[in-house]
């Protein structure tokens, strides 16, 4: 029996189709972060997109739009993360869907 | 982009009759019946062709297309009509299957929102609509008994914007109709979808090319949490995914995509998408509030509909969401279609568009579950109850010798699923009160 591949998230994301734009459609203030005990950034994104080492760092571009960052960020966090959908034309293209 | 439009011999100054914002289900279904009673109407979509941006488990149960736009089912891009319904309770290693096969009087097909919401596009385009993608809206206007959108340094004016731009809806927000979802309403799904080609599809699920299955599973998909699995087949491809409530997930640091890692190697799953490739992983959140955290539905000068209006429908067993949308979009277009007519854009006016939606499945629907979105926060339903139903089914086929009586074999699991017979009878009563 062939196996199933295990697929890390980097994978997963190689498999997307992206434009990416230059423009960051995500910001953290890490003054706010600092204090968040929970980070729930960190586990909530789909696309582990958020990582902490001394400070939260986040990769804007492997983003899948879902904004489930922003839901726990400011509800649950400190409201340090700000999202946004990318400018028009930007960002993740489905082609499935 | 100024042009004057006639209302029954008025002259308007906006530049359309509505703007649609968001090319997904709803604002396309609305789109296409403005467009098709003669209206002059544009849809904005940010995706770089519409789709894109969309994202679906998923079925749809195609009753409200088939009633508003019995035309359009005719060569609607579906993949497979769902003749296979299955519900799982998952444990690590075990699963308990409920399977019914067979045709339902109400049709579901699995679809891919690029194909659907791209041939839908088209036909709205058809009618004489407009479809604008590739445009963010980022801000609404409002002056006097005019409407509009601003996108970057253009602003285009209508009577009425319908917006459609989905369950994080920035406009609904800004144009005062609603706030963010709290996080214990919303669920956040991740999806892969799988190639497997046709004929295997075919034999792994021993159905035919246009026939297809939808599965639902419960349990250790989600490690407990409220939420589940999901498997539907397309027709060359399996959407296969998780979904669990945003509050839970946050609170408690899973990672969906771990999970589905897992799920792909349960020994339920794996048989059925091994030697498959993955083609894409997509995420996205379904608002599950119920009618509870419906938002105000309308504002001078705005509908507010499909996910965007919280309207998705998740009862355990069916999940439901275009359908809602479809409806939502079609009577946001008769309501704009009235008020057209009678060349009146007031508040009072666009309120008909509520009492359609009362008067249709979307609201009446969403009420007779009022209670089901609390019910099924119950950590019970995803843990507990997947284990006993599999100890138990376990137990009843399990022969090591001396066999013992059904009867004593289900009190013996709910015996070792510590659960009491009040817990059990109370919740099995609510439940069948509830869904």
């Amino acid at each position: 029996m062939r196996d199933v591949k295990r697929l890390s998230i980097q994978d997963r994301l190689g498999l997307n189709v992206f434009e990416l734009d230059k423009e960051a459609h995500i910001t953290v203030d890490n003054e706010l972060c600092r204090d968040c005990q929970l980070k729930p950034c960190l586990h909530s994104c789909p696309a582990k997109l958020y990582e902490f080492e001394e400070e939260v760092h986040f990769n804007y571009e492997g983003c899948l739009e879902c904004g489930t960052c922003f839901i726990v960020c400011h509800q649950m966090g400190n409201k340090g993360v700000n999202w946004s959908y990318p400018r028009g034309g930007f960002g993740v293209y489905y082609r499935y869907g | 982009m100024v042009c004057f439009i006639c209302f029954q011999g008025l002259i308007s100054l906006a530049d359309f009759d509505a703007i649609v914002v968001g090319a997904g289900i709803a604002g396309l279904s609305s789109g296409y019946v403005m467009a098709s009673a003669g209206l002059n109407i544009l849809v904005v979509e940010r995706g770089k062709v519409p789709g894109s941006k969309n994202v679906t488990g998923g079925r749809i149960y195609t009753h409200a297309i088939e009633k508003f736009t019995p035309e359009l089912m005719e060569d609607l891009p579906f993949e497979r009509e769902i003749v296979k319904e299955r519900i799982s309770f998952l444990t690590d290693e075990s699963a308990t299957t409920l399977e019914f096969s067979g045709k339902t009087e109400g049709r579901s097909y699995t679809v891919i929102r690029e194909k659907l919401d791209g041939w839908l596009a088209g036909k709205v385009e058809e009618k004489g609509g407009i479809v604008a993608s590739g445009v963010r809206v980022d801000d609404l206007i409002r002056e006097e008994d005019t409407t509009g959108i601003c996108a970057g340094d253009d602003e285009i004016t209508a009577r009425a914007v319908i917006i459609a731009d989905g369950v994080n809806s920035p406009l609904g927000k800004k144009a005062g109709l609603r706030d963010d979802f709290k996080a214990e309403e919303l669920a956040v799904g991740v999806k892969e979808v799988i190639k497997l080609g046709e004929e295997e599809i075919n034999r792994r699920f021993q159905v035919d090319s246009k026939e297809g299955v939808a599965n639902l599973m419960v349990g250790s998909p989600t490690d407990g949490l409220p939420g589940g699995g999901f498997l539907y087949t397309n027709l060359e491809t399996i959407s296969l995914g998780i979904v669990a409530n945003v509050k839970e997930i946050a609170s408690h640091g899973s990672d969906l995509d771990e999970l589905l890692s897992g799920l792909k190697e349960h020994p339920y799953v794996r048989p059925l998408i091994n030697g498959g490739t993955t083609v894409e992983y997509s995420a996205h959140m379904i608002p599950e509030g119920g009618i509870r955290a419906i938002p105000k539905l309308v504002g001078e000068g705005y509908l507010l509909t499909g996910d965007a209006a919280g309207f998705c429908l998740n009862t355990g067993f069916t999940v439901r969401g275009m359908d809602f949308a479809f409806a939502s979009g079609v009577l946001a277009a008769q309501t704009i279609i009235k008020c057209s007519e009678k060349n009146d854009f007031s508040l009072k006016s666009l309120a008909l568009y509520e009492q359609l939606l009362e008067s249709e499945f979307v609201l009446k629907d969403l009420r007779k579950f009022e209670k089901a979105p609390i019910f099924l926060s119950s950590s019970r339903i995803y843990s507990l109850y997947p284990d006993l139903v599999n100890v138990m089914v376990k137990k009843i086929f399990d022969i090591k010798g001396e066999q013992e009586t059904l009867c004593k074999q289900i009190r013996e699991a709910i015996k070792e699923a510590d659960v009491s017979t009040f817990t059990l009878m109370k919740d099995l009563w609510k439940g069948s009160r509830i869904l």
